[in-house]
């Protein structure tokens, strides 16, 4: 028999999910900015379970070709190899190489790089515990590691992830949601202030009568989310000063 | 960062503190800086240990799988190790670097663990199936490399500490293995033999423990043992490019037990602890 994602329930209208949650609800968000002292920016991002490490090192001269006109940014995402329920080989990881692009688009776009020439920004996000919503966990783990490090951007990016089952738009995939049959997926990174959307991905089918309900619910969750990763930045910025 | 570069004066000022016994962060010798160890925090691993100390922090995650055992060692379970150094670090981790430095861990833990009692309480059918344990040991921020191997032996030792194994039953009717069907039905690890590993090194006229990376930077040499509780030295290796008189490092030996005893102790009361809790 096949496990339901949604469950009906009998008192209220609105089904809940797996694991409890409404379909609009995000997961408890816990971030905290400066975890490491060697890096020049770090933070800290636990989404649900998911939990990711990000540093930010730069702007630094570049290993290579440099560019006159603006710094280069280099992102790299990876899983580590306890991350998932099995075991996995760290190397050749298509997903990753291909998460690391995106992010390094994202960050080319929102930081304001032509204030950097000739130099380099490495943005490095390791994934501790993958319970789904990865991209979107690391989009915003790197947003807070880059104001951490005081480099200038545009807005701080946040992302959030959305999904369609039974007919109904749910917020915030968990790994259970990403890993069952044909679950459509739509993760969007957006500068919140401008409504600019930096990242829109997709997998699975979905009709496009139902994209804006699920654009709506990303953007709502993205909405949340930027609401504690302000009230972290500001509260970090307040232990600063004390 | 992985390389510090010294002038000669703050070496010299540093190896006289040292030689007074007085570091420059007013530790003496043999002290250790501070140690967070955290256990329990990743749910997709049967044990998982944190630890933090100042600017070093590694992650020690344990997964098991049934495998069967080797010929020549029927009764005997299996545990792999692999380290990897997060880019997080350093930028000069990205990718594969670093990947000397891990082989050399691992290889470390590998000789360390070889004849370790652990491997006894693995079994689970002699001769045909046994727990394998991989040890993923991720290092996110890297201190002095000598303080590294003592971390990361802690680490492990304290992830072991916090495994749970489920139980298995042989079924003589079906011949075959069983796992419990009850969750809260687990075995935990006998880890008292589970040895630590303790670095000594040189610096001036004087050996030190837990140096930062400054002391590194001045050092001579590092020698680094595995012990176990019983103060048994399981395996021994010199790390760096200088040389070592033989004399002191004689005189060494029954500080070394010292130590490593006291390193055993404070991690059975710190896992001690978790559990209680």
């Amino acid at each position: 028999m096949e496990s339901r994602i949604l469950l009906e329930s009998t008192s209220v209208k609105t089904p809940f999910r797996i694991d409890g949650r409404k379909p609009h609800e995000v997961r408890s968000l816990t971030c905290r900015l400066g975890v490491f002292q060697q890096a020049d920016g770090s933070s800290y991002v636990k989404l649900g379970n998911t939990q990711v490490l990000a540093t930010v090192y730069g702007p630094h001269d570049t290993r290579g070709k440099s560019n006159p006109e603006k710094s280069i940014i280099n992102c790299k995402f990876r899983l580590s190899t306890f991350s998932k329920s099995t075991r996995r080989n760290l190397h050749r990881d298509i997903r990753s190489i291909e998460i690391s692009n995106n992010l390094t688009q994202v960050f080319d776009s929102a930081i304001l790089t032509e204030l950097y020439p000739h130099s380099q920004i490495d943005i490095y996000l390791e994934v501790v515990q993958s319970d789904g919503s990865d991209y979107a966990a690391c989009i915003n783990a790197a947003s807070l590691a880059i104001i951490d490090a005081g480099i200038p951007i545009k807005d701080v990016v946040c992302a959030c992830s959305a999904g369609f089952i039974d007919n109904q738009p749910i917020t915030d995939i968990n790994a259970v949601e990403e890993s069952s049959n044909g679950t459509p997926i739509l993760t969007i990174g957006m500068l919140p202030k401008d409504k600019q959307i930096l990242s829109m991905e997709s997998s699975g089918g979905i009709h496009l009568d139902n994209l804006n309900d699920v654009m709506d619910a990303a953007i709502e969750g993205c909405k949340s989310v930027l609401f504690i990763m302000k009230q972290t930045i500001l509260n970090h910025i307040q232990e600063l000063k004390d | 960062m992985a390389e510090l570069k010294l002038s000669e004066g703050e070496k010299c000022y540093l190896i006289n503190g040292i030689n007074d016994n007085f570091r420059i962060d007013g530790r003496s010798c043999w002290d250790r800086r501070e140690i967070e160890l955290e256990n329990n925090l990743l749910p997709s691993c049967v044990g998982s240990a944190l630890i933090r100390s100042v600017n070093c922090s590694v992650i020690a995650g344990v997964k098991m799988s049934l495998v069967s055992p080797d010929s020549g060692r029927p009764g005997k379970g299996k545990i792999e190790f692999f380290a990897d150094i997060s880019a997080n670090a350093d930028p000069l981790f990205e990718g594969r670097g670093g990947q000397e430095m891990t082989v050399e861990l691992v290889r470390f833990f590998e000789d360390s663990f070889k004849d370790c009692s652990l491997l006894d309480c693995l079994t689970v059918v002699e001769g045909k199936q046994v727990w394998c344990l991989s040890i993923d040991i991720l290092i996110l921020e890297i201190g002095a490399r000598a303080s590294l191997y003592d971390l990361c032996s802690i680490a492990v030792k304290a992830a072991l500490y916090d495994t749970r194994l489920p139980k298995v039953y042989f079924n003589p009717d079906i011949m075959d293995i069983e796992i419990s069907e009850d969750p809260f039905d687990l075995m935990q690890l006998d880890v008292s033999k589970v040895p630590i590993f303790v670095t000594v090194t040189r610096i001036g006229n004087n050996y030190t423990i837990d140096p930062t990376q400054e002391e590194e930077a001045s050092s001579i040499a590092s020698l680094l043992f595995s012990v176990d509780n019983c103060g048994t030295l399981l395996h021994s290796k010199k790390l760096g490019h200088g040389s070592l008189h033989c004399y002191p490092i004689k005189e060494l030996i029954p500080k070394i037990s010292e130590v490593a005893l006291e390193l055993h102790n404070f991690i059975d009361d710190q896992c001690k602890s978790f559990t209680s809790r």
